[in-house]
């Protein structure tokens, strides 16, 4: 159960009230040795008196049964994103930030007009010659003096938490002491102000905005590229880098001394990208920061206005190509993936730019409300009918319950509890939804923790037996049943087609040749009036239009000009599309060097592991988390938090990032939606999607891989209030206080990717056959079944989706043993009127889906040739070279077929015309024998043509 | 047109127009100029009247948008620095000034690059005022010279700011030159009193002291700290 299950257990009552499902170990050493630190965190934590136990749990019990409280959004709020940004490693160098400042300070003491300390105190035009003497420094050639003023400009975009600071003559007071007899000098701890860190980040987001005015957007962007360019130097004995770190600041010195010896072993640390942590997180400061619009300040209506316009100078801004670059941020960036991946900068930290990317990403193109707007606008726009807004609808529904009974059931199918008949085990493959233990992949499961589970499951229904004396459940909300379904049902051409068609050959046993869909002449009545309700239900997607649309194009190419809208997807897709599938492959790549247990792949832990840290140690899982036992709050478990939340983020971010863009695409064209699929796929994004799924999914969402008091905006606050110290973890500020009457503990970033991966999913597998029995071979259904449990309806609508697409492929046997999740999606997923999902049966159905996906293929090429040729020559096919099925030959007109015939002998004789190797060897002889040697009898020739002559003259 | 008396000049140096005859037009009122260049004509004609004149050459018509005038100025001197550059590409040789330097603390990287490095002055010079060229006549952030948008505005800063250090380096390594140059144009004071009161630098960045205020300064700073340059140059702690 993570890190801290048992702790969470005093604190929020008895978790098995709270969930269905038990705790359960994951199978990796690190998870053990951390749990195995977690029964010390419990020591710790019994050994001092609990407070309020006999108020707190009953409460939480009443509360806690209910629907998360989660609210599917294009991102979390501004504060929690930025503490995201940085890991508990980078936490000593917020203190190097504030050293850098102080340094910087006094070298204006000693000059005419000497500025006041704190930042806040400047007046604007004084703040304004600072910022610009910091970006002046950002373009010295000396990388000390860079690296110094890029800490400053990130400490005032952290909110310059100095000005917070105690006047110092308060910080200290006397104590007796009785030992020594006397008053010694205490370090009082200060009064923490509650909203202290809130204010450091409302600071911080004034700060950003004077940063933008004063170019230091600009300027770090310039910076970035400055520094992107510096190689990694793999070679470990280099004593110029050493030194290079050393003259940076003392700390590094240290750093360098210790892992002088062990250098050669080690892969790149945080030692390694500084500085370009140190701009990428500045950048990220500004754009979260100035883009929050809700960062809660109390500011004048003028100044709100000033800041509007700002924010939306700014983002037009970072959509720009940047200063002397061709490219924008995001190609910048985009183009970082690449070098990381293939190993040659393996020090660029992947956190940090897979945060930018998505965030840059967001602004551009907009969230998922930008896209349901969008998308309702282009089909108002096309005539077409508007549709609900799923996410809209999916948030109002109440979570629904998946029964305990169907686990009841599901317990008599474990191994040995009954013997499986040949016919029926591939069925039974499918039918155990919380198959965890014997249908998942067998890297992931263990017999024992199956027996384990058992077990856990009889001492529950004990408990509830008798041990714990019933407690009165709250009112449960009598939620109105719902009289009619939450989605208008759809029908599409082709299904009414197939109707038809169907009919006419029960009735007639007929087919017309050219499908004719308009007379239904000779049908009864009650199928005509079938026919009207599906026409009156068909929804046209914007997709099929585009499709006939394309059609149309390729093949009238001299009548039909293509009217390409200058939307800032297309932009994008143009920008993206020739390292188009290098940059999803390092995407997935990252994505796949995420996953908890992953121990190979790419290091992604760079912007983690610090020197001393052996980076090599970590990653072959042989680091020793015991050895603390002083106090299990420290360094390994630390560390361990630190790997998993890391991995979380990047999860997070890239989930977005996929998903962002495969919407956007879909909405702008259905080819480019298919081209980024393909991607996806062919680099098998559907086991890896499922692979995430695939995991202990309460613990997932409930993971506690946070440090609530070493988090961005607190840390830094605590820092400067209590004379300059980190702050010492306990119980209390180890998690985000919460109020008892919160309900259900969950953790927004993991529900958040699970929904994206899931909405992914959804995506990538809708509509292709082969894709749906990918799911299948991958045993998904088991998989999604048990993500169900998670009571957030928006996960569950697309879960179900999911289930629902594969329900045909399931067999009867399955549907029979999960008639709960049938029903589910009978009421919650939108209905198909001619798709019997629910009944037909195709296990056995063999089709050609090598076609299917060849045929989307094709088409794809070939609007990349006729859209994108001009601007990359290499999209260019041969149109024979894609001969589509069933074309005629208007498919293949090939335009240079009427490029004129230059027939001019001026043009033609001077034409450069290159001659090649063997012509230029052998021209000679050639000569040689074919004119010198050869005797014409020029006379004779000219007698014998004479009559041609005059047949040409007359 | 009753006004001007001359019928049709043609304010244009035409091929083979004589070196007296170069620039040489009579003036014109700025509510004449029809064309849609006319605030660079109006400034040009500024100068040529009194280039010492500063004041006269930065005070805007009446009614004049600022961000068009700002525009125009930066671009006129980044034309005018181009004559500053040739007359440095004959002793600011890669061999002597390998670094852009103004005084001794600052060495800069230039910027005009995909990714900034180092370059001698001398580049650093040309490949600055080319820089600017190109940003100030892109077609993307300066659409326009007859209104100009915001975001394209705060780039001036930073153009301004780099085109200052070639002042700042033949001021400090090409003293002569610059000063010979600057008799002539007055094109650094002229410079410093634009930023000043447009507000695109700040005082303590301008370290050519031009401007008297400057040069008092200087002085009062070299009298307390007996360290000439001192204040001038925010000094860096190594």
């Amino acid at each position: 159960m993570g890190i801290r299950p048992n702790f969470a257990e005093d604190v929020y009552g008895d978790r098995k009230t709270e969930e269905s499902d038990q705790p359960e170990y994951s199978e990796s050493s690190l998870a053990h040795r951390r749990s195995a630190n977690v029964l010390k965190l419990k020591q710790v934590k019994e050994a001092q008196p609990l407070i309020g136990t006999g108020i707190g749990p009953i409460n939480e019990n009443v509360e806690i049964d209910k629907d998360l409280d989660f609210e599917y959004g294009d991102s979390d709020t501004g504060i929690k994103e930025m503490a995201e940004l940085y890991s508990y490693s980078e936490m000593e160098e917020f203190a190097l930030n504030i050293n850098c400042w102080k340094e910087y300070m006094e070298t204006f003491e000693d000059s005419i007009n000497p500025l006041p300390r704190n930042f806040e105190d400047l007046t604007e035009s004084q703040k304004d010659f600072v910022i610009q003497d910091l970006c002046t420094r950002m373009e010295s050639a000396d990388s000390g003096i860079r690296l110094k003023s890029a800490r400053n400009i990130l400490f005032i975009l952290q909110g310059s938490v100095t000005d917070f600071a105690n006047p110092e003559n308060e910080q200290i007071e006397y104590q007796y002491d009785k030992n020594l007899m006397m008053n010694v000098p205490v370090q009082k701890s200060k009064e923490l102000d509650p909203d202290g860190p809130l204010q450091v980040y409302q600071r911080a987001v004034k700060n950003s905005f004077v940063c933008y005015r004063n170019g230091v957007y600009q300027s770090l962007c310039t910076l970035l590229m400055t520094e992107i360019k510096e190689p990694y130097e793999f070679l470990p004995s280099n004593d110029g880098r050493i030194s290079k770190a050393s003259s940076r600041d003392s700390k590094h010195a240290s750093y360098a001394d210790l892992s002088d010896s062990e250098r050669n072993k080690q892969g790149p640390t945080m030692a390694d990208n500084e500085m370009l942590r140190i701009i990428m997180s500045s950048i990220y400061h500004m754009i979260v920061q100035i883009l929050d619009e809700k960062s809660g300040r109390g500011i004048s209506e003028a100044q709100n206005i000033k800041e509007k316009e700002a924010r939306l100078l700014f983002k037009d801004d970072i959509q720009e190509p940047i200063e002397n670059g061709n490219e924008p941020l995001l190609i910048v960036l985009l183009n970082m993936l690449h070098p990381f991946y293939i190993g040659t900068s393996p020090h660029y930290p992947i956190k940090k730019m897979v945060l930018l990317i998505w965030k840059v990403l967001l602004l551009t193109l907009g969230g998922w409300q930008d896209i349901e707007s969008k998308k309702q606008e282009k089909r108002k726009k096309a005539g077409l009918e508007i549709m609900e807004n799923t996410l809209k609808v999916a948030e109002s529904m109440p979570a629904f319950i998946l029964k305990e009974q169907d686990e009841v059931k599901n317990l008599a199918h474990r191994p040995g509890t009954l013997a499986r008949a040949g016919m029926m085990a591939r069925q039974m493959a499918y039918n155990d939804d919380s198959g965890r233990d014997d249908d998942d992949p067998p890297e992931s499961a263990s017999s024992s923790s199956g027996n384990e589970e058992v077990d856990n499951r009889q001492n529950e229904n004990n408990d509830k037996s008798g041990e714990q004396t019933p407690r009165v459940g709250s009112p449960v909300p009598v939620i109105p049943q719902r009289k009619i379904l939450p989605w208008r049902s759809k029908t599409t051409s082709a299904d009414i087609e197939k109707f038809i068609e169907s009919g006419r050959h029960k009735y007639f046993n007929y087919n017309f040749d050219n499908s004719d869909t308009t007379t239904l002449f000779g049908f009864p009545p009650s199928f005509i009036g079938a026919v009207n309700i599906l026409r009156k239900n068909r929804y046209e997607s914007l997709s099929e239009k585009q499709i006939a649309e394309d059609e149309e194009l390729n093949r009238y190419l001299f009548s039909r000009k293509e009217a390409i809208e200058e939307t800032k997807t297309e932009e994008i897709y143009r920008k993206l599309l020739p390292n188009m599938s290098q940059y999803i492959c390092s995407l997935v790549k990252v994505l796949v060097s995420s996953v908890p247990s992953n121990k190979e792949g790419l290091n992604v832990l760079i912007d983690l592991l610090t020197p001393e840290m052996e980076a090599s140690d970590i990653l072959s899982n042989s680091i020793s988390l015991d050895h603390s036992t002083s106090s299990p709050l420290e360094d390994g478990f630390r560390l361990a938090i630190d790997i998993n939340r890391h991995k979380e983020i990047i999860v997070k971010s890239l989930s977005s990032i996929l998903l962002l863009l495969v919407k956007h695409f879909k909405l702008n064209h259905i080819y480019q939606f298919e081209f980024i699929c393909q991607q996806i796929v062919y680099v098998n994004g559907i086991p890896l999607i499922l692979k995430f799924l695939d995991q202990n999914t309460t613990k997932y969402i409930q993971s506690r891989h946070e440090i609530y008091a070493y988090n961005y905006p607190q840390c830094l606050y605590h820092y400067v209030r209590n004379g300059e110290e980190w702050p010492i973890l306990t119980q209390d500020n180890i998690e985000e206080p919460r109020s008892p009457y919160a309900g259900p503990y969950f953790m927004w970033r993991n529900v958040f990717y699970t929904i994206n991966l899931v909405r992914l999913l959804n995506k990538l597998v809708k509509g292709k056959n082969d894709r749906v029995k990918m799911l299948m071979a991958f045993k998904s259904a088991p998989i999604l079944k048990r993500l169900l449990k998670v009571r957030v309806s928006i996960l569950q609508l697309y879960i179900l989706k999911a289930i629902k697409m594969q329900s045909r492929f399931l067999g009867r046997q399955w549907r029979k043993t999960n008639m709960a999740t049938i029903s589910a999606i009978y009421s919650r997923v939108r209905h198909r009127m001619t798709d019997d999902w629910a009944f037909s049966s195709d296990i056995k159905r063999k089709c050609d889906y090598q076609k299917e996906d060849n045929l989307i293929k094709a088409s794809i090429e070939r609007f990349h040739s006729r859209r994108y040729a001009k601007y990359y020559p290499q999209f260019a096919i041969e149109v024979n070279d894609a001969p589509m099925p069933g074309d005629d030959y208007l498919n293949r007109v090939d335009m240079r077929d009427f490029e004129p015939v230059d027939n001019c002998a001026h043009s033609v004789l001077g034409l450069d015309i290159t001659l090649g190797k063997k012509f230029k060897q052998n021209y000679e002889k050639w000569m040689e024998q074919e004119v010198f040697r050869a005797k014409i009898n020029w006379d004779k020739l000219l007698i014998e043509t004479r009559g041609f002559e005059d047949l040409l003259l007359s | 047109m009753t006004a001007t008396a001359e019928r049709r000049v043609i304010r244009r140096n035409g091929p083979g127009t004589k070196r007296e005859d170069w620039n040489n037009w009579p003036p014109l009122a700025f509510e004449e100029m029809d064309t849609a260049l006319n605030i660079q004509q109006y400034i040009q004609q500024l100068i040529k009247a009194n280039p010492s004149d500063v004041d006269a050459i930065l005070t805007p018509p009446v009614d004049q948008d600022e961000g068009v005038w700002k525009y125009e100025h930066l671009r006129q001197f980044c034309i005018e620095l181009n004559g500053l550059a040739l007359l440095l590409q004959r002793e600011c040789v890669p061999d002597t000034c390998q670094q852009m330097t103004a005084t001794e603390q600052w060495i800069f990287l230039c910027a005009a690059h995909k990714n900034p490095n180092e370059c001698p002055a001398i580049d650093y010079t040309r490949h600055t005022l080319d820089g600017a060229a190109s940003l100030l006549n892109s077609n993307k952030y300066f659409p326009s010279r007859i209104s100009i948008k915001e975001l394209s505005i705060s780039k001036l800063g930073s153009i301004a700011r780099r085109v200052y250090r070639i002042f700042s380096h033949a001021f400090y390594h090409h003293k002569k030159l610059f000063d010979d140059f600057e008799n002539e144009t007055h094109l650094c004071k002229r410079f410093t009193t634009y930023v000043t009161k447009y507000n695109l630098m700040q005082q303590d960045h301008l370290i050519v002291p031009i401007l008297p205020s400057q040069q008092q300064q200087l002085s009062a700073a070299a009298n307390q700290a007996n360290l000439p340059n001192a204040a001038i140059v925010s000094p860096q702690k190594s």
